[in-house]
Parts: C-alpha cells; structure tokens; sequence
C-alpha cells in the first residue's frame, strides 16, 4: 500500500486516540486533551493531504483513490472540523463527554474523506454512512436539552430512510450496469449506451433523493431547520458545512463523475430540486426569528446553489462549484460562529433580537459576521458574489437559463434576510444592560478570526483558488 | 509612469482608512488625524493633478491607458483583471473626488472638532474617497460595481455616523436598501453583458457592442434600462430618490462631499460612460431624459417649501443631479459632465456655508430660526451669494455657462428635447426662486423672535479657506467651455465619449437661451426678492397661508413616500402580518419590504408543512422522490 490512504489512515488515529484523554481524571488532561490531539491530528492531515497534490493514486485496490478533487475536498472537510473544534471548547454538550465529542467529530471527518475519495459505490455509502451515524450522536449530545435530544432523535429516524433510499439506488446502479466501481460503470455506461435504461434511471432517480437528503436540498429538507436548531451550534455549523459538503462531492463523484454519459437523464431532477431548494430555502429564511433556525433555512438555499453546479454537468460547472464551496464553507462557519457566542452570552442568544448593539460591544465579531452575511447575500467583491456569478453563467452555458434565473431572483430575496441582522447587529441596544453571562472564550475568538480571514482571503485570491478548483474538476471530469 | 501613480491616487486614501480605523482603541491626537486624514488626500490630489497635466500634454488619442495589477480571475472566455483606467473622463472625476474631497475634509478638520468620534470619522471619510475613486478609476464593470457598493456602505456608514439617534439609523437603512435595489440592477446588466460579450472590460464591451448586440434591439435596451436602474438609485432620480433628502441626517461635510459633489454623481458618471450602450439604446436613452427633467422639476417645486437649509439643498441637488440625468439622455454628454463639474463646486461650496451658518447657530438648521446673518457673518453671506447666483444661472458664474450649454444643446436635440429644454428653463425659475428664498431668509430680513441666544461667531481658517476657494472656482469655473470662445471640455472628454452624437446648438438657439435662461434666472431671483426681502420680510408672514393645499401637496414631498407606502408596503405588510407579527420591527423598509411581505405569505405555506412531525419528513422524502422521478421522466 502506498501513502495516497494516510490522511484518512491519520485520522482514523487521531479519532481513537481523542478517546484516550478522557480516561484520565478530572483536570487539565481530561479538560483539553482529546481537542488538542483532534488539532494536531487535523492538522496532520491536512498536511500530509497538501503533499499528495498530484496526479490520481489508488489505495485499497483501487476503492480509494487519492486525486485533486480529494484532496481538495479533504482540505474542505479538515477546515470545517478544525473550527468546529475550536467552537466546542467550552461547549456544554462536551462536558462530561470530551472525548466521545472529539473522537466522534473526527471519525465523521474520516466518513467524509471516504466518500471525497471512493472508488466504488460501497465506499459512497460507507462513507455516509460513518459520517451520518457519528452525526446522529453529535446532535443528541447534549441529552438533558429536550431539543437536542429531540433532534438527534429524528435526524437518526428520517435520516435512516434517506440512507435506505440511497442503498436501495446504489443498488440499482449495480443492477443496471453489473459493476461498483466507479470507472467500471463509467465505461460500461458510455460502451453500451445506457442512457434511458430503466433500471438505471430508478437507480439514479434513489440516489438523487438519498443524496438531497443529506446535502439537505428540498424537497427533502423538512428535518433541517428543527434538526439544525436542536443540535449543539458547533455541530449546526458543521452539518452546514462539512456534511452539506461531503453530501455535494458523493453527487459529483456518482453524477459528474461515473454517469456522466447519460447526463441528460439525471440533470433535469437535479435542477429541479437545486431550484426548489433554492425557493424553499430563501423563502423559509424570510420570516425566521431565530438567527440559528434562518441560518439553517439559508443553507438549504445554498444547497440549491451548489447543486447547480452538479446540474449543468461541465466542467466549469464543477469548477465553480468548488470555488462556491469553499468559500460557502468560511462564510457560514462565520455566521454560526456569532451564533454560539451570542447563546452562551445572553438567555436568548439565538433570537436575531439579540443581536442589537453586539457590533458596536465586540467589533471584532461583528466585522467578521457582517464580511460572512455579505458574502452570503453575494455582494461583490466577495467571494459569495464571484461563485454565484459563476454558477449562474455556467447554467446559462449550459442551457439551464431558467435554473440562472431562479437563482438569481432567489440570491436578491435573500438580500433582504441577510441584511436583517446587520442591521440589528450595527444599531443599537434597546436594554443597554445585556450584560454577559458566560465567557465564550479564546477559542471562539480563533475561529471567528480564521472564518473572517478565509472570507476575505477567497474573495482576494478568487484567481489562483480557481485555477487549483479547475484542476480538481479536471481530475473528476477528464479522464 | 503614471499607470503606477494611478495606484498611489487610488491606495492612498484606503491607506489612511486602515491607519485611522485600525489605530488602537484609544482616540488617538486630533492633530495626527487631522493629518493622517487630511494629508493622504491631499497627496492623492496632488497625483492626480500630476496625472492630469501628463495627459494634458499628450496628443488626444494618447490619452487613455489601462494598468493592470493581477488577473483577479478567469472564467473561461471571460477575464476580470483588477486594472485602473486613466482617461479624460475617469481623470476628470478624480480631479474632483480629491480636490473638492480634500476641501471638505479640510473643513471638517475645525466643523467636526467638537464632534465625537472625530478618527472615525475621518477613517470613513477616507474609506469614501478610496471607494469613489475605485468606482471611477475601474477598467471594468466587476470594479466599477465593487466601487458602486462600497460607496454606498460609506455613504451608510455616514449617514448613520450619529447612530443613536433613530432618524439617523432609519435614514441609514433607507438609503441602503434603496441603493441595493441600484446595485441588484447593475449586477443582472453586468451579467447580460458577460453573457452576451463575453467581456466585461469597458473596452472590450464597447468595442464590441455596437457589432454584436446591435442598435435599438432588446438586448441593448434592457442592459441600459438594467444600468439605469443602478443610477437612478444612486443618483436620487424619482421614484428612488426619496433617500436622499433623509440623508441629511449625516454631518454637513458628508452631505457636502457625498450626497452633493461626488457619489450623487456616480449615476451620470455610468451614463456617460457607457455612451456607447445608451447609443444602442434610443428608447432607454429618452426614457433617461425623461426621468431626470421629472426629476428637476418635482425636486424644484419641493424645494421651494423646505424649513431646513440642509433639506433646501438636498432636493436642490436632486433637482440639479435631474439635469445632468437628463442631458446624459439626450446624448448630452459633455453637458452632463461640464453640469457635474460646476455643480461640484457649486454645491459643496453652499452645503459648506450651510455648515458655517450651522456651526455659528450652534446646531440650528431651520431657516425660520435664522435670519439678519449678514452683519454677523459677512464672508458666509458673500460666499453663498456666488453659491446662489452660480446655481441660478447667472453669467458670468459657473452654473450658467453649464446650465445653458443643457439648454441649447436639448434644444437643438430633437422634438423631446425641445419640450424637456422647455422644462429645464421652468426649473431655472424655480432655482433662482428656491436658492434666494433661502438666501433672503437666512442672511436678511429680521432676526428671529427674540434674537440668538449667543452672538453667531465666525468660523476659523480651516473652514473659510476651503470655503473661499470654492467660491472662486463657482465664479470662474464655468470659463472652461464658453459657447462660441472655446471648447476645452468637449476636446478633452472627446476620447471617453466614443459614441457622443456631439450635438451642437446653433448660434440662434444659443444666444436665445442665454437670454431666455437670463431672464428666468431674473424673474425667480426677483420674486424671491420680493416675497422675502423687499418689505423686510413682512410679505412672508402674509402670504404663509397662501395655497394650503399646493403647499401641503409639497410639504409632503408630491406623496411619494406615503404613496410608495400605500401602494407597495402596506398591501405588502398586511400579507406579511397575516404570516407572521413581529417581522416588522426587522423589516428594511421602502419596496423590499413590500416584496418581502409579498414573499412572506408564501412563507405562510412552507412553514404549514413545517409542522416539525417526523412522519412529515419522512412523507417528504416520498413526495421528494416522486418529485425527482417526475423530473427525471419529463426531462427527458
């Protein structure tokens, strides 16, 4: 075996490894053990991922394989988590649990990495699969909160069904073209002509909806905004993020990727329910008055958006894609982040209302929160402008114009939503006496830090990020 | 040479943002802010007049250059460089943003002194000059709208600078709201563009369009409707003009470099520049003229009524920035331009005075409560008096030659230009009425009742020598262009106008403006005169109950706030209230409210399904799977 496998392989370690901290007694070990060694772990990983930058690798006789597009994905996933660590700190779900917390969120980062780089639709599900299940803990962590509880509850119950529904269409799949590996059926499909095939077309018809599903696109989006509420914050923003992320490459490994022969078959769902979700999300997200709950609506929306990409089925589809990825990724870690201060500061903190004169209190916070909102709504320059801009011309080029123009009308109602709490944010507090409560700590400082600065530093960078974007999709597209 | 002295032009004010607005919590020594702010302006202004006698000294098709500093990003066919273009016209509004700016932010120096907050306000005031001149400095639209939105975050930022108090906050929002329904406009013409062009360099997208889009086809029409949209939202032109006057709420030297000299401008600026687009255009084109000669006139006739000096110039400017729109129309570009020019000067200098006649009154702004100022403020009274005659269009003073140069040239401009000439000569009248109205009220006539608490003081050098020199450049500023003498600004502009039909009024139409626009500048002067000074101001008083019902009609600023109201937010509202109470305190009002209520009923539906049930999600995931095999059998 070669060392194309070893981020993954580092942090299956580091995902055991997090567990043994907590054995210690009660004190500093226990206290900051198992975040320290997820950091160095991550860390690690991410590290030994730039290294593999490079042309595609198999591992694993060929079920895993190592090429831009994973790599790419597994820094995505690695600087989602590396935040969400830094959040959970002094996050209540992780006290008691510490080592369950960490060792649980990486081994969801393992799942990820798993399905960025299958080779196989058995990896696909597995791959989700370890990833769902770590997550179904995660939400109902904090289990003397009813809500929390409630939510892994029913994320664990509709997330079942989502999951069969998508190994009941890999299993089509299988059917239809005789072979689980992704470049196998890749051939098959383009020699013998699929396109049309009933069983396949069920098969993919399965996987869309399984797949929407976990990157919470509607019309399977119902468990998210009672979902994302519940949860733990840190886990919210994670969900948001890595998951929705994770949900995105197992569409372009599957769809740009293996089937991307018979494109004509399956892109037309996918700009339906891209669309739907970009309506379902933007209108949802209108009348929210918990900050947390429009966030979650928001991210519905941005699945819509991402999924555009996967639908026009190009390469400058993927392309912007990914670039849209990363930087959705930094910006809505950005807004939750303000989220799990404002929660552990004030009784409320995940009203909007709660917000007022926050700004003006912690300018730091507020910048980045306003830079994040910003991106979300697409001003330009940000980098939200930049890869909606992109996606919308690549649907046009793709002759999916209506999709464009959803998306566009779409991203101007959601102007009026992301604005709201700036506005709060920056005016002023009606009861100047909101005094803290809990001290949300170093760590949420970091993070808010790192999620501005990656804002800015993709909306600086637009042109080089997208040059290693096109890489990657030239890895999953071109042969 | 000058390609990288365009980067010092353009960073130099963003530097001394940075510097002030990061500089530590603590409120830093007046004396380096005054420099840090005053003095990165002023080097920026002395670049550019660097820049402008370089160009000046080159022949006239050597006048344009395009620097580039990196390729921002590559979208296939479409490439967006971060670059800066210099040329006659983009030189011309820099000359302004930084002379005129470093005027103002010289004067704020001594206004601002008693202010709170005094680095961050020279922080944001720099941040505003960096944005403008991004947004005229660009060598494409992606820049150009980079620069249009960070302009209005400066201008909101301003304008709520006192943010405690609401109707600063409210006026804030106001003008955000309706500048990002301007922004929305230009992106989608932006988009049009890359689709249809493949490019968003200005070059390319002129050189190419008049090939591939075509003249007079949909395609043209609706980019410049779209672009126009942006404008008029920027530029305050009926119905998106109602921001402005509530912006007033922001400091006197804001008003004075933001919402009079420089940003205001931005959307003639765009009509100007995309000469070529609005050339392929002719029914957008008349539609602009059309909206900026409505926009003089109601802004004219609402001003006349106005009690507050600084909400007197705000809807003058509306009115003034109404010509300028109105000419770009026409194809009157070079008009357009020599009117922002002008009115550049013009306009700080009387929003400046203002501030001198404010700052003496220690706050006071309304004009009842002043009166007899002369023999207090002998210079202020001197100076707004060119400011008066300058805008009113007498000669020699700067207004007239560009006010008249509109006129003519409209006239000489087809059938609508002759009716809308005919409406600018009726909003001449209503100039000279409404700015000496002013004058008289404030400078002459009897003191108010019971006469000032504190003798109104003179202001110090900071604020009267900035005021003094644009006085001077009012009264001399129109010499540049004097109809049948010389032509300078339509040589210099020649190059940025690639497509300027370069109309020309002939000499009888020239010399019957003159006289028409003389005696109608006479005529509201006199009448002013003699309603407000000649009997020492008793007239007033006997005529203030005169036409109550043309007057209310006025005092509510023609209704377009209430109507706006009516017709969009409330129905709006009430469907929004229906679907959920509490969003209101939230909403950011003006016609996005209304279509967020619209969009809130709708919500209404989603959340019906939303009922948090388990089996209604899982019910979902069959409906969603029905979804998906529908589309997937349909699409084919």
């Amino acid at each position: 075996m070669n060392i194309a496998a070893l981020p993954m392989m580092i942090l299956i370690a580091t995902a055991v490894v997090a567990l043994v901290p907590s054995l210690a007694p009660p004190g500093r070990v226990r206290h900051l053990g198992p975040p320290l060694v997820s950091i160095v772990g991550l860390v690690a990983a991410a590290g030994m991922s730039v290294l593999l930058w490079g042309d595609r690798q198999y591992t694993f006789y060929g079920a895993f394989r190592t090429d831009r597009l994973t790599v790419l994905m597994t820094l995505i996933f690695i600087a989602s988590a590396l935040v969400t660590v830094l959040m959970s700190l002094r996050e209540p779900a992780t006290v008691d649990r510490r080592g369950e917390y960490y060792s649980l969120l990486v081994a969801a980062v393992v799942g990820m990495v798993l399905v960025a780089g299958t080779g196989d639709l058995i990896g696909v599900f597995l791959g989700i699969e370890i990833l769902s299940v770590a997550l179904y803990v995660l939400c109902a962590m904090e289990v003397w909160r009813a809500r929390s509880l409630e939510a892994g509850l029913k994320y664990l119950i509709v997330g079942a069904v989502g999951s069969a529904l998508l190994l009941y269409g890999l299993t089509f799949v299988f059917g239809a073209t005789g072979s689980v590996s992704l470049e196998e059926i890749s051939d098959i499909v383009r020699v013998r002509g699929l396109g049309g095939e009933p069983l396949l077309m069920g098969g993919m018809a399965l996987v869309i909806a399984g797949l929407g599903f976990k990157a919470s696109a509607a019309p399977f989006h119902m468990w998210v905004p009672d979902v994302y509420e519940g949860a733990p914050t840190p886990i919210t923003a994670f969900m948001a993020t890595a998951v929705k992320a994770a949900a995105i490459v197992a569409f372009l490994r599957v769809f740009s990727g293996a089937l991307i022969d018979v494109v004509d078959d399956w892109q037309m769902p996918l700009a339906v329910i891209a669309a739907l979700a970009i309506i379902a999300g933007n209108v949802g997200a209108l009348v929210q008055q918990s900050f947390k709950r429009m966030m979650a609506y928001s991210s519905i929306a941005q699945a819509g958006y991402l999924l555009i990409g996967v639908a026009t089925g190009t390469l400058l589809g993927v392309r912007s894609l990914l670039y849209y990825l990363i930087a959705y990724t930094a910006m809505t870690l950005g807004a939750f982040i303000l989220v799990a201060i404002r929660e552990r500061e004030v009784e409320d903190g995940q009203s909007i209302a709660s917000l007022a004169g926050y700004g003006r209190r912690s300018p730091l916070h507020g910048v980045v929160v306003t830079v994040c909102l910003f991106a979300l709504a697409g001003f330009p320059p940000l980098s939200g402008f930049i890869g909606k801009f992109m996606l919308f011309g690549a649907a046009v080029e793709a002759d999916l114009t209506w999709l464009a123009v959803v998306g566009a009308v779409g991203s101007a109602v959601s102007v009026a939503y992301y604005l709201r709490p700036i506005f709060v944010l920056w005016g002023e507090d009606p009861e100047p006496g909101n005094a803290r409560t809990f001290d949300p700590g170093d760590g949420l400082w970091v993070a808010s830090v790192l999620a501005g600065l990656g804002v800015v530093v993709t909306s600086i960078l637009a042109s080089p990020l997208l040059d290693y974007c096109r890489e990657a999709a030239q890895a999953l597209i071109a042969p | 040479m000058i390609g990288s002295l365009a980067w010092v032009v353009l960073l130099l004010p963003l530097a001394g943002a940075l510097v002030l607005g990061f500089s530590g919590s603590a409120e830093p020594p007046k004396a380096l802010t005054r420099v840090a702010g005053v003095g990165t302006i002023a080097l920026s202004f002395a670049a550019t007049l660097v820049i402008f006698f370089t160009l000046l000294g080159r022949d006239a098709d050597d006048r344009a250059l395009t620097t580039t500093a990196w390729r921002w990003a590559e979208l296939g066919p479409l490439r967006i460089d971060l670059a800066l273009l210099l040329d006659p016209l983009s030189v011309l509004m820099m000359l302004v943003i930084t002379g005129v700016g470093m005027l103002i932010v010289a004067y704020s120096t001594e206004y601002m002194n008693h202010d709170r907050d005094y680095r961050r306000f020279f922080a944001e005031m720099d941040f505003f000059i960096f944005a403008m001149l991004l947004l005229v400095m660009a060598a494409n639209f992606v820049f150009l709208i980079i620069g249009w939105a960070l302009v209005g975050l400066a201008s909101y930022l301003l304008i709520g600078y006192y943010y405690d108090r609401p109707s600063a906050v409210a006026a804030a929002k106001k003008a955000f709201v309706i500048n990002v329904l301007g922004d929305v406009g230009l992106v989608l013409a932006a988009f049009v563009m890359a689709v249809k062009l493949d490019t968003l360099d200005y070059a390319g997208v002129f050189g190419l369009a008049p090939e591939k889009l075509g003249h007079g086809g949909l395609i043209p029409e609706l980019i410049a409707v779209l672009l126009f949209v942006g404008a008029a939202a920027k530029s305050a032109q009926v119905p998106l003009h109602t921001w402005l006057p509530d912006a007033m709420e922001g400091p006197t030297p804001v008003s004075a470099l933001i919402h009079a000299a420089t940003m205001v401008t931005a959307g003639v600026y765009l009509v100007v520049r995309c000469n070529v687009l609005y050339q392929l255009a002719p029914h957008a084109s008349e539609m602009v003229a059309i909206v900026g000669a409505v926009t003089l006139f109601i802004a004219a006739t609402i001003a006349t009524v106005q009690e507050d000096i600084k909400r007197v110039l705000a809807w003058s400017t509306v009115s003034q920035i109404g010509y300028m729109i109105m000419a770009a129309g026409l194809g009157l570009y070079t008009g357009a331009m020599f009117h922002f020019l002008t009115h550049a000067f013009f306009k700080a200098l009387l929003f400046l005075v203002a501030g001198v006649v404010i700052h003496a009154l220690v706050g006071e702004q309304g004009i009842d409560r002043m009166g007899g100022l002369k023999k207090y403020l002998p210079v202020a009274w001197a100076t707004t008096l060119v400011g008066c005659l300058a805008i009113s269009g007498v000669p020699p003073f700067a207004g007239f030659f560009s006010k008249d140069e509109i006129l003519a040239r409209a006239w000489d401009a087809g059938d609508l230009g002759k009716v809308l000439s005919i409406v600018g000569l009726v909003g001449a009248v209503l100039t000279a009425f409404y700015m000496f109205r002013m004058f008289f009220r404030v400078f002459h006539g009897p003191e108010p009742e019971g006469g000032y608490a504190h003798a109104p003081h003179p202001s110090g050098p900071a604020m009267t020598l900035p005021v003094i020199v644009l006085a001077v450049l009012s009264t001399v500023g129109g010499l540049i262009q004097v109809p049948t003498v010389n032509h300078w600004l339509d040589s210099w502009l020649d190059v940025s106008l690639m497509a300027d039909p370069a109309l020309e009024a002939s000499h009888a139409t020239e010399w019957r403006t003159m006289t028409m626009s003389v005696i109608a500048a006479a005529a509201g002067i006199g009448l002013a005169w003699f309603i407000f000074a000649a009997d020492g101001g008793r007239r007033r008083v006997q005529m203030a109950g005169a036409m109550p019902a043309l007057r209310r009609f006025l005092l509510d600023q023609w209704r377009f706030d209430p109507v706006i109201d009516d017709a969009v937010v409330a129905p709006g509202r009430d469907l929004g209230d229906a679907a959920y109470r509490g969003f209101e305190p939230y909403g950011s009002g003006g016609l996005v409210r209304g279509g967020v209520g619209v969009a809130t009923a709708a919500a209404r539906l989603v959340r019906a399904t939303q009922n948090g049930l388990v089996r209604m999600s899982a019910f979902g995931l069959v409906v969603g799977l029905i979804v998906v095999a529908a589309a997937m059998i349909l699409g084919r």
